[in-house]
Parts: structure tokens; sequence; C-alpha cells
């Protein structure tokens, strides 16, 4: 169990960052085309 | 067109170089030695530790942003500090998430309110995101600035606090690891964390860039849609014609 929580612990890190970079660049891209 | 693809030239660049950032910090991350006392566990304060620093970071960008909004009340001085909040409390998110998992690994408990560093923490991320309730409780963009600039400074004044925690009282979370003069890290470990530490700097300064591009834009198009009515039409030139 203890060694996946190391696992989870990165994909948690590099996978929020991951997911908030995508959902910033869809929300850029429906600004700028509903302006 | 030609001015607009100069312009992103710069964004490019810091977006390819993040990239390559981060995917070098963790493969040095996943490669570094194990560490003696806590084996692979230990590699989670490579994740862990950044993050923490940018939520300092972050939080004090939002307290010059606000400062810099009471001073001169200039609009994008509140979407700086908007901006770096909601990255902010996004890093905090993750570095309780990756502490609380170290925690269960080394301490045997997710979490402890009886340990200092972990509370304060806690309290600092409720704070922000208490920043960012208010920004969504009314539709006037002045007094949203202002009540968010309030907020802005008067929550950093416990970033010294969260920080130094940890010296004041002694609980669970181990103290400082790495101070100027005193650094007790093993010469591959610390490549990598400061690879990370690095890596997750210029990803603060790129989602920064872009967070308040979509912060500006949505300012542009909800000043277009306020106009009273009627504002966008000529009157008749009666006896013109």
């Amino acid at each position: 169990m203890n060694g996946s929580l190391v696992a989870i612990a990165f994909v948690v890190v590099y996978g929020t960052i991951g997911v908030y970079a995508i959902w910033l660049a869809w929300a850029l891209h429906k600004v700028r085309k509903r302006r | 067109m030609h001015t607009d693809h100069k312009r992103s030239i710069p964004l490019i660049l810091l977006t390819g170089t993040t990239a390559i950032a981060v995917a070098v910090g963790l493969v040095l991350s996943l490669t570094s030695p194990p560490d003696a006392f806590q084996g692979d566990f230990a590699r989670i304060f490579h994740v862990h530790v950044p993050s923490a620093w940018i939520a300092f970071l972050a939080f004090g960008f939002t307290a010059v942003g606000s400062l810099g909004w009471l001073i001169r009340k200039h609009h994008i001085c509140d979407l700086f500090a908007a901006s770096s909040a909601q990255i902010g409390v996004v890093f905090t998110g993750a570095a309780i998430i990756s502490g609380s998992l170290w925690g269960k690994t080394v301490w045997g408990t997710y979490w402890d309110w009886s340990d200092k560093r972990l509370t304060t923490t806690a309290l600092m991320f409720f704070v922000y995101l208490g920043y960012l309730a208010i920004r969504h409780a009314t539709d006037d963009p002045l007094q949203r600035a202002n009540r968010s600039a309030f907020v802005g400074i008067v929550g950093a004044l416990q970033l010294p606090l969260v920080y130094f925690s940890v010296r004041l009282w002694r609980t669970l979370h181990p103290g400082t690891t790495i101070t100027p003069g005193n650094i007790d890290m093993d010469s591959e470990m610390l490549r990598a964390f400061l690879a990370n530490l690095f890596a997750f700097t210029l990803a603060f300064m790129t989602l920064l860039v872009f967070q308040i591009r979509l912060e500006t834009a949505r300012h542009e198009s909800t000043q277009t849609e306020t106009l009273p009515a009627g504002a966008g039409i000529e009157p008749p030139r009666l006896g013109q014609e």
C-alpha cells in the first residue's frame, strides 16, 4: 500500500498541473471564440 | 496578424521550456537514489516542497497585486492578484495532498490537527478559497477589487506564521531541510530537488501569464456586455438626407 502512495502523490501533483493547464487553454479558447 | 505572431513567440518559448523542465524534473525525481531512512517515500519531497514554495510565491504576488490595486486602482493589478491567488490555491491543495500521503508513510497518519504547520497551511488554504469566493460575491468590478485586495493583504500576514510554524512549535512536521549554508542532502537528491523547484517555478510563471490573459479577456468581455442599453446605436440625423 505504501509504495502506491508515492505514485499517487506524483500523479496528484503532476496531474493537477496538467489538468489546470488544459482547463486554462480551453477556457481561454472559449472566451476568445465568444468575442 | 504578423504582430500577434511575433508577440506569441516568447509565450511559446516559455511554454516549451516549462514542458521540458517539468519532464526533466520528473525523470530526475524518479531516478535519484532512495533515501537512507525513508527509501522511495522521500521522493514525495521533490513534489511536495516545490508545491508549497509556489503557494507562498503565489500568495506573495497576490499581496503585491492587491497593494498595487489600492495604490494605482488599475484593473491589471487586481487581475494579477486574482490570477496568482487561483494558482496558489491549486498548488496549496497539491502540497496538502502530497504532504498527507507522505505523512501516512512516515508518521502513520494522513493528518494531525495538533501539528501547527499542517493546521496553519489548512487555514491559509481556506483563507484564499474565501478570497476567490469573495470575487464571485458581487458583479461590481470596483467593489470586487476593493474587497479582495483587503483579503489579499490581510491574508498575506499569515504567510510568515505558516513558514516559521516549524521553528515556533516543534511537532510532527520536520523543520527546514535546506537553508543557505546548510544543505543536508545527497548531491543527486539535491539536483533532482532543485530541478523540480526550477520546473515548478517556470510552470507557475507560465500558468500565471495564461491566467492573466484569461482574466483580461473575461474583464474586457464583461465591459462590453455591461454597456448601457442603446449605447452602440447612433441617433438618426434628421434633416441631413
